[in-house]
């Protein structure tokens, strides 16, 4: 007689669930394993190793412009090249091009959405990319006319299926890289508007990302609602390196000058570092008497000094080396929700929830 | 069937932590040491660090000159 087919069923959804246990298995021992490698190479703290540097001295860093112009919270900004020009997004819809130095406005988009949470200049200067609610990335191109319409000649570049949360034109005009509520980055080509690579790998809402300083080749580090830092192969779409320390979202992340490190900046009110090479972080700034949330960091350009905007309306500045924190400044009325450091590092600009901009040195 | 996706999205798991177990390290004196060796070599080109003066910083006011 010929057996019933549901117990061959049933030895196939046995397999099925071994090899599951199998892989989970797996998956725990490579876990410990990880750990394991990464804690046998943990000789020494970052700080212990620095004792030797000469400590840093007061410093005095004030508020030099203020640019007032946004109607509501101030969401992102980012510097041009020519390390005078800003570009600035809002709660309100607007994008706004300041020139730094006079506090003048170049430019002024209306977008069709609110919320726009992300923008960047163009390396050549010539061009914006911003995104926010509306769940893409567009392009203006900058025309030196200043009665032409920005919006009319705007090209929708990236888009996701859920917020734009970050945008950066790699290391020209022609490509950007987005980062999203949708829990994924993407790579995209601005002409045709195609996706060029997606990352997967995020289990929530990727809120930051950076692209590694040029000369240390295609990658870029993201953070997100699930609390990891992953680092990326730009042309593969993998996954390289990944590091999850930090208790809560991870609102920024920023490489290191050299590129062989990144420093993040959590709503857990730490910013942490971590170097690539040592796989591992080996820096953690923070105070009991800071309990508000990191929006944003920034290196000085030595990487010595790290600017972190902190939601209680102000920025902490901390020695990268001893740990420590060298500066705490003031000027705000609402949470610093950017924080950019200008090229040529002479002085980092901030975006606050009071609708204001300002430019420190 | 839901089983055998599970099975697909555990074997990526599986694959991307090998990947991540065979990298090669450092150690951290070692990495730390070169962090530092960066900081003090570009130290004298970092102006918010050792503070530029008026002149050279644009965003720093400079002293206006008045006619007497």
């Amino acid at each position: 007689m010929r057996s019933p087919p549901i117990p061959e069923m049933a030895t196939q959804e046995v397999q099925l669930s071994e090899t599951l246990a199998h892989l989970k298995t797996e998956s725990d021992t490579l876990k410990g394993k990880l750990e394991e490698e990464r804690a046998k190479l943990h000789d020494v703290e970052l700080h212990q190793v620095a004792e030797k540097v000469e400590g840093l001295g007061q410093f005095v860093m004030k508020t030099r412009r203020t640019l007032k112009g946004h109607g509501n919270k101030v969401l992102c900004m980012d510097w041009c090249k020519d390390k005078r020009r800003i570009v600035s997004s809002s709660q309100d819809g607007k994008v706004i091009v300041w020139d730094a130095f006079t506090t003048n406005k170049e430019h002024a988009v209306t977008m069709p959405c609110t919320w726009v949470m992300a923008c960047a200049y163009a390396p050549s200067g010539c061009a914006v990319a911003c995104g926010g609610l509306d769940n893409k990335c567009s392009v203006y191109p900058l025309s030196l006319d200043k009665n032409e319409n920005l919006a009319a000649k705007k090209k929708s570049v990236a888009m996701h299926t859920n917020y734009l949360s970050a945008c950066s034109f790699t290391n020209s005009d022609m490509q950007i890289l987005t980062s999203s509520g949708d829990g994924t980055c993407a790579l995209w080509d601005v002409e045709s508007g195609q996706l060029l690579q997606s990352f997967h790998g995020h289990a929530a809402d990727v809120l930051c990302l950076d692209l590694a300083p040029s000369e240390t080749g295609n990658t870029f580090v993201s953070g997100g609602c699930d609390k990891k830092a992953n680092v990326w192969d730009m042309r593969s779409g993998q996954c390289i390196q990944s590091f999850e320390t930090h208790e809560s979202d991870i609102n920024s992340v920023r490489y290191y000058p050299s590129g062989d490190a990144f420093a993040s900046g959590s709503d857990d009110a730490t910013c942490r570092l971590y170097d690539l090479r040592a796989d591992r972080e080996v820096a953690i700034y923070s105070k009991e008497s800071i309990i508000f949330g990191v929006s944003s960091v920034d290196f000085s350009l030595s990487g010595r000094l790290l600017f972190g905007g902190y939601n209680d309306y102000t920025i902490n500045v901390w020695d990268v080396l001893k740990g420590t924190r060298v500066s705490i400044l003031f000027g705000h009325e609402n949470r610093v929700s950017t924080l950019r450091v200008s090229p040529d590092g002479t002085a980092f600009c901030t975006g606050s929830w009071d609708h204001t901009l300002r430019t420190w040195a | 069937m839901s089983g055998s996706s599970n099975l697909v999205a555990m074997k990526k798991v599986v694959q991307q932590l090998r990947f991540e177990a065979s990298i090669n390290r450092v150690k951290v004196s070692q990495a730390a040491a070169d962090l530092q060796q960066f900081c003090i070599q570009n130290a004298l080109q970092d102006p918010l660090l050792t503070g530029v003066s008026s002149s050279t910083n644009p965003f720093r006011p400079q002293k206006v000159c008045s006619f007497l």
